[in-house]
């Protein structure tokens, strides 16, 4: 590039634009010839130097090969030789006007570098999700320690209480608080409840004192919360002659969130 | 050989766009990062809290069980270890009166050689927020003395507070 640039091309030499017509070679060859010949004040290598290029760049033939080394060689030029003021000097004089020219090289982000950054990008997004997913999770879980706790009361009444005169209707309020899974337990546990209830006249009302979520050892099921109640279930019967008696129960509800409704999925008493 | 005028312009055009797509496509790239780098920040902010609660449940459990199986396990030839084994986990207000509560107790299971093996069953968390807590608690006791072996059975409420990042027993009740 500095080669070509700074070394004086064939029409530097004879002082004409590389677009000059023969007619303007040969004039510049003849005036320089008239003033550089030896013994007018020239020397010799000068005048030969005249001679040579307006030999090649009055020949068709040797000038177009002549301009088309000359490209090829600022062509290598800008490719060895980045110099941003170089390139500046070049896009504005050449690239515009000399065909073949490589467009004027711009400011650009190496693909190493992209490759980088992308790689970071796609893991930082990755970590993002990962952490908002799970960020998602637990705070759902917390929702739901909150939330099934009031569900279960109110479900530990319905299916904690009977009485022997509306036993059926009992036991289908109590069934719209528990998983279908659970339900099937349910109605085959409630049997013996019918069969003893109406021979002792008994009526049973559930009354929930506290409640708490337990805590769970493993993974936090969002919709899974197992609900620690404490029942009071006060009996009335012909079995104690009327007087009330009182169960202090201990009650484990496994709380199940489906479709949005928390549901009794199986019920321990300790 | 040489390149026609169409072919040259193209090519020219495509020495320019590249270098524009690239940066382009960089700018993007680090808005990404960035963007992500603060979600991060503030999920790990959010996630802390949440976290925190749940630890804090976790705490507030293991420290009313604890509590229930140090006070339902005692026998009359170890008292002393027993009131000062029970009183480490006491508010200071709550010692004060398990103190003078104490001074029965000691009597009772001194006189009836009492013996007692209790173990916890189940528990949960009634409520929770920055310094206190209500944990309710299951609790089983086999109690022997010179007379019988009961078993009896337990529903407590334990309430605690926190002093100085620990949970301390500020009370405790049955729930009848």
């Amino acid at each position: 590039m500095m080669q070509t640039m700074t070394s004086p091309t064939l029409y530097d030499i004879l002082g004409v634009r590389p677009e000059a017509t023969s007619e303007e070679i040969k004039a510049a060859w003849r005036d320089a010839a008239e003033r550089f010949e030896p013994g007018s004040g020239g020397s010799a290598g000068q005048f030969r130097l005249f001679n040579e290029a307006a030999e090649v760049l009055l020949d068709p033939e040797r000038r177009t090969a002549y301009d088309e080394q000359l490209s090829s060689e600022r062509e290598a030029a800008v490719v060895t030789e980045p110099d941003p003021a170089t390139r500046d000097e070049q896009g504005e004089t050449d690239a515009p006007t000399t065909p073949g020219r490589p467009g004027t090289p711009s400011r650009t982000v190496p693909v190493a570098v992209l490759a980088v950054l992308a790689v970071l990008a796609a893991a930082t997004m990755g970590v993002a999700l990962y952490l908002g997913a799970q960020y998602q999770r637990a705070s759902e879980y917390q929702d739901a320690l909150d939330q099934a706790p009031s569900s279960a009361e109110r479900a530990a009444v319905a299916v904690l209480s009977y009485h022997y005169k509306s036993l059926e209707a009992d036991r289908d309020a109590a069934a719209k608080f528990l998983t279908p899974g659970y339900r099937d337990d349910y109605v085959k546990t409630f049997e013996l409840v019918q069969k003893n209830a109406p021979k002792v006249k008994a009526n049973v009302e559930a009354e929930v004192l506290a409640s708490s979520a337990m805590p769970q050892g493993g993974e936090q099921d969002p919709d899974r919360v197992p609900v620690l109640l404490f029942v009071d279930q006060t009996t009335t019967s012909t079995a104690n002659s009327g007087e009330p008696s009182v169960a202090l129960n201990r009650v484990r509800l496994d709380m199940v969130n489906q479709d949005g409704t928390w549901l009794v999925d199986g019920i321990t008493s300790y | 050989m040489s390149l026609t005028h169409a072919e040259q312009d193209r090519d020219r055009a495509d020495r320019t766009r590249s270098p524009r797509v690239r940066i382009v496509i960089a700018a993007v790239l680090a808005l990404l990062l960035v963007l992500s780098a603060a979600a991060i920040a503030v999920i790990l902010s959010k996630r802390g809290d949440v976290e925190s609660s749940l630890d804090a449940r976790r705490n507030v459990v293991r420290v009313a069980e604890r509590f229930t199986v140090q006070v339902n396990n005692y026998d009359s030839e170890s008292v002393d270890d027993y009131k000062s084994s029970v009183s480490a986990m006491l508010s200071t207000k709550f010692k004060d009166e398990f103190d003078k509560a104490m001074a029965d107790i000691v009597k009772s299971v001194e006189d009836a050689k009492m013996d007692s093996e209790g173990k916890v069953l189940a528990s949960g968390v009634a409520s929770l927020d920055q310094d206190s807590a209500r944990v309710l608690v299951v609790a089983d006791a086999d109690v022997k003395t010179v007379f019988d072996t009961r078993q009896r059975h337990f529903r407590w409420e334990v309430s605690l507070v926190k002093v100085d990042d620990s949970w301390l027993v500020d009370d405790f009740s049955p729930v009848a």
